[in-house]
């Protein structure tokens, strides 16, 4: 039982994770907009890292596999429906509706993730967010392509919805 | 000229930042409890020894034990291993000034001895499915799925309809034992509740909603689902419009799961991490079901998701920080922590739960013993799980969700068929 290659390994571990902390602390926030449960996500997630880490080398991609991991955590969550957050108190919450031309970009963004499914959220923070390959999306999620297409392109609609005539082609007018 | 992903590229780059505060996470504590799960799983301790954090708790474990599942093509038969387990909870809690109700229960029953699972059909070539509920026969499934888009599809005896309803993520949720079925779909604009009654697809009133459950004189549960507020209700029918049902003042957000043959309707007011549940009676009564309390602690968080002849069960965020299954006996008015199980997921007329255990397996419970439904298909070691989603009134057809080990975790709907 090699205590000094358990040691070993957990340096590895830790030089890898604190190198990766970050991304996935954002990639969390974007996925949950909660600081808290984003570190518990990430907290979750790269314990399972750990108790999977001396199967790395069968992976190809670790750090699309971490991702992945704190993705399914994610879905997870929201499949038990812990991520509603509408508190009781004496007024009714604020509508998260548009979007009026001066409200910052982030958060009428969040505001429109906040209303996609899970799923859908999922989809449109890691392809335009993380900027991963439909292929690599597919492949976190566990689904076909044409299934990310399909989420991407009703995540889009979604935010076309919230973010309205200020964004897109008509941002991009307005900047150019 | 910027093109349209490359615009979306940078709406999205706003929002890639770090959480604001300090951040909580810590490597060192990771492989400390990394080692700690290792260890507990080395010596076969159940999850429900070791003291997780909360997500820790209703997470997929990576489970690194060798699997020691054999992969069967369709069908799994096993004899179910039914294990006793520590009485539930030893002393079920009850709530001062609990409205109790009569209901006629038939006498306690053996659970059966053996369960023979089988995979639902998935009509158009694709892998997944995704089960919500039975009718009370066992007859008709309900559930949704996936093969490019989701569709809802109501099975009955194994025979898949499908019933497209247009949106995003559609599926339906419940149905009688006539094959009325209820769910929602997801266009743009927000949730659409729908009623498929007679193979006809309605949409009902009352603009955006979800209905989550419908019993065998066509009443309807769910709530509408306006901007941020949730508001409970009932259809009569599928042609009526909701009444709402009463929530204290001052909560805005409650939801209601599911509707018993009496008309009787179970949910929960506030939001996640101060959810209480909640049963609304059909005189217009309602009231907060007990806290469960476990190990002499109340637990804070907790929802009622089905009922079944005045049982109701739910899911329980204990003080301990870990998810367990619940009972209610609206006729008792005691409130059952099951700690054994980490999800009671449905309920029949004689009290008996389907659910998940701490291995992640399927189970059927009556509180006392458990019986572990047998694998259709394999879990995978990194993260599976399997569990029982909804049991008929007899208790001997159990539908659910099998991962599929060879495809990479996939869920496929299963029915169990026990004797």
């Amino acid at each position: 039982m090699g205590s000094e290659k358990e040691a070993k390994s957990d340096l590895l571990y830790t030089e890898y994770v604190t190198a990766q902390l970050e991304q996935l602390r954002r990639l969390a926030y974007a996925l949950c907009q909660d600081a808290h449960r984003a570190d518990d996500l990430v907290q979750e997630a790269i314990t399972k890292l750990y108790l999977n880490w001396h199967n790395i080398h069968k992976i190809v991609n670790l750090d699309r596999y971490v991702r992945a991991i704190v993705v399914r955590e994610f879905l997870n969550t929201q499949r038990l429906g812990w991520a509603r957050r509408v508190r009781l108190s004496d007024k009714p919450p604020e509508g998260s509706s548009p979007a009026a031309a001066s409200v910052e970009d982030r958060l009428v963004l969040q505001a429109a993730l906040k209303q996609m499914p899970p799923r859908q959220r999922a989809v449109v923070v890691l392809r335009f967010m993380c900027d991963l390959s439909v292929e690599d999306v597919a492949d976190i999620l566990g689904c076909s392509d044409g299934t990310v297409k399909s989420q991407t392109s009703a995540g889009l609609n979604t935010l076309r919805r919230h973010l309205g005539a200020f964004l897109l082609e008509d941002r991009a007018n307005a900047r150019h | 000229m910027q093109d349209t992903n490359e615009q979306v590229r940078n709406i999205f780059a706003t929002i890639d930042t770090r959480p604001p505060g300090l951040s909580t996470v810590d490597v060192a504590r990771a492989i400390e409890t990394g080692k700690r799960r290792k260890r507990f799983r080395r010596l076969g301790l159940s999850g429900a020894a070791v003291s997780l954090s909360v997500l820790a708790a209703i997470a997929i474990p990576y489970a690194l034990q060798a699997d020691h599942d054999r992969r069967k093509e369709a069908t799994a038969t096993a004899s179910a291993s039914a294990e006793p387990s520590a009485k539930a909870s030893p002393t079920p809690t009850a709530k001062p000034g609990f409205q109790t109700r009569h209901y006629d229960r038939p006498g306690a029953r053996a659970l059966p001895t053996s369960c023979e699972g089988t995979k639902l059909p998935v009509p158009g070539g694709g892998i997944k499915s995704y089960v919500r509920n039975l009718d009370p026969s066992g007859r008709y499934v309900t559930g949704r799925i996936y093969g490019g888009d989701p569709e809802p599809v109501l099975w009955r005896d194994g025979k898949a309809t499908r019933v497209p309803m247009g949106g995003n993520d559609d599926g339906l949720e419940a149905a009688n034992t006539k094959g009325d079925a209820v769910g929602f779909s997801y266009p743009e604009g927000g949730p659409r509740s729908k009623a498929y009654v007679g193979g006809v697809l309605h949409e009902l009133k009352g603009g955006t909603a979800e209905a989550t459950g419908i019993n065998d004189r066509g009443r309807i549960s769910g709530h509408l689902v306006q901007d941020r507020i949730f508001k409970p209700v009932v259809w009569p029918s599928a042609n009526a419009d909701p009444i709402e049902l009463a929530v204290p003042q001052g909560v805005w957000y409650a939801r209601a799961f599911d509707i018993d043959e009496d008309g009787t309707v179970v949910g929960h007011i506030g939001d996640t991490g101060q959810r209480v549940a909640y049963v609304w009676y059909p005189d217009g009564t309602a009231q907060a079901l007990p806290t469960p309390v476990f190990e002499g602690k109340p637990a804070t968080d907790f929802d009622a998701r089905r009922v079944r002849n005045g049982w109701v069960t739910g899911l329980v965020l204990l003080a301990q920080q870990r998810v367990a299954g619940v009972r209610w006996d609206l006729v008792t008015g005691k409130a059952e922590v099951l700690d054994q199980i980490e999800w009671s997921n449905d309920v029949g007329p004689s009290g008996w739960i389907v659910g998940m255990d701490r291995a992640n397996d399927a189970v059927l419970t009556d509180g006392v013993t458990i019986l572990k439904l047998p694998n259709v298909f394999a879990k995978p070691t990194g993260y599976g799980m399997n569990w029982g989603e909804a049991i008929s009134d007899d208790g001997l057809t159990i539908a659910g969700l099998n991962d599929d080990k060879a495809h990479d975790g996939e869920q496929r709907g299963v029915v169990w068929k026990c004797r």
